[in-house]
């Protein structure tokens, strides 16, 4: 699963990077921003002048200091020759998972998580083995009871 | 304890943790008796990227980096900027080359793979740029003397060129032509700062046509701002990317910061053009 180290999406292990003061979206698509004009060997003079801001405006965006507003964006993605969804590619997944709906916690049958508990505290062990026979006996459904029975 | 910035980055542009598990599953390897990771960046066209505190480290085989590997490398690059960039190639491992701005790198990267690779980069671009940068890029904070001479002398240029442009902070990287009609120039002043074209030729210049380069073309190339700064009356900073040929030697790449100025003098015009390198490298193929 594709996941990320700052904020490079890297396809192994999950590294959580949730930090509230950030607005990561906007820090992914300015450097998307800056790294699509350097791989087109853009000055920040050119592409500013497509946007129509300075040098100096661009600069902070790219920086991340100001937000990128969506008719910038638009006018750059034409100048860099790539679609507006160029700019939030490889979005990291912590980055994306708190924009979508939380996702519902899985429930445990607190009884069971009980059982589990005291199981565990059986400190004789034939008892404790003897016990999980039986618990495993009781479970079994009656066809599988009966295949193996 | 693994780095976790120590990444390859494959030829379809994803990436990966080195010698991570999810690395050789997808390679359907189990753990490698060898060099795994030289291996993918010599044979497979990976690129690997190490960041160590201030530093990125980018090892590769330029023959094989692509647009999707080269495009995602700049991304990581942009994501971990740091003081400076070491590229390394697997041709000549350990040899490293040190870029401080990842502009630069990204460029020399890309020029690396235009030698014999997937990648294309033209001989020559050159772009024009905010004036202010003089005053706001410490790296050209050498022209602010200059800019400013030419400012307060309204163009008028001073009879001794020694007291403008031979100036400490500009490196000996000056040049001074002459406007000659209709099209042409006399170089009037060159400095001793100009290397790739030996170390006699600011002296064997002085004098000749501005078209009489040791590379012609990058001289045609060049010219062409210092006519358009004569005719526009106004001071120009331009960026230049241009590859050099000069008979005998290994052609180079340059990268450099220019500015140009409107002169004149007792009815004759002159534009001089002080430079600030950012990079130059040799290529790999020698003319």
């Amino acid at each position: 699963m594709p996941s990320s180290t700052g904020h490079t999406m890297v396809c192994d292990e999950t590294t959580a990077l949730v930090d509230d003061k950030v607005d990561w979206v906007n820090r992914h698509v300015c450097r998307r921003l800056k790294s699509g004009r350097i791989v087109k060997g853009l000055s920040q003079e050119t592409l500013a002048r497509a946007m129509g801001i300075s040098y100096q405006q661009l600069q902070r965006y790219e920086s991340a200091k100001s937000r990128l507003p969506s008719s910038l964006m638009y006018r750059a993605a034409l100048r860099l020759e790539v679609p507006v969804g160029y700019f939030f590619d490889d979005m990291p997944d912590d980055v994306v998972a708190p924009l979508q709906p939380p996702a519902k916690a899985p429930e445990f049958d607190k009884p069971a998580l009980t059982a589990v508990r005291n199981i565990e505290g059986i400190v004789n062990p034939e008892t404790r083995q003897s016990l999980l026979r039986l618990i495993d006996e009781l479970s079994r459904p009656a066809d599988r009871s009966d295949r193996f029975g | 304890m693994r780095n976790p910035h120590d990444l390859l980055v494959d030829d379809e542009g994803r990436v990966w943790h080195t010698g991570s598990p999810e690395l050789l599953r997808a390679l359907h390897i189990g753990p490698p008796n060898h060099d795994l990771t030289d291996y993918l960046i010599r044979n497979m066209g990976f690129a690997r990227f190490r960041l160590f505190k201030a530093d990125s480290r980018i090892t590769f085989q330029p023959r094989f980096l692509n647009e999707k590997t080269f495009s995602r490398l700049v991304d990581i690059m942009v994501e971990h900027e740091g003081e400076r960039t070491l590229i390394e190639t697997v041709e000549t491992p350990g040899r490293l080359e040190i870029i401080p701005d990842i502009e630069d790198a990204a460029a020399r990267l890309a020029a690396l793979a235009s030698d014999g690779g997937n990648l294309s980069r033209p001989d020559f671009q050159r772009e024009i740029l905010s004036l202010s940068r003089v005053r706001d890029q410490p790296r050209l904070y050498g022209l602010r003397g200059l800019l400013k001479n030419w400012k307060s002398s309204g163009g008028e240029l001073p009879s001794e060129f020694s007291r403008v442009f031979d100036k400490s902070d500009l490196l000996g990287r000056t040049m001074v032509i002459r406007v000659a009609e209709p099209l042409g120039g006399i170089v009037e002043h060159a400095g001793n700062g100009f290397t790739c074209f030996g170390s006699s030729w600011s002296r064997a210049v002085v004098g000749n046509d501005l078209a009489r380069q040791p590379d012609p073309q990058y001289g045609q190339n060049v010219a062409a701002s210092y006519l358009e700064t004569h005719l526009t009356g106004h001071a120009r900073l331009e960026f230049v990317e241009a590859m050099i040929r000069v008979p005998g030697q290994a052609p180079r790449r340059s990268r450099y910061e220019r500015l140009l100025l409107p002169w004149r003098r007792g009815g004759a015009s002159f534009v001089s053009v002080a430079s600030v390198l950012r990079t130059s490298f040799a290529t790999a193929s020698a003319t």
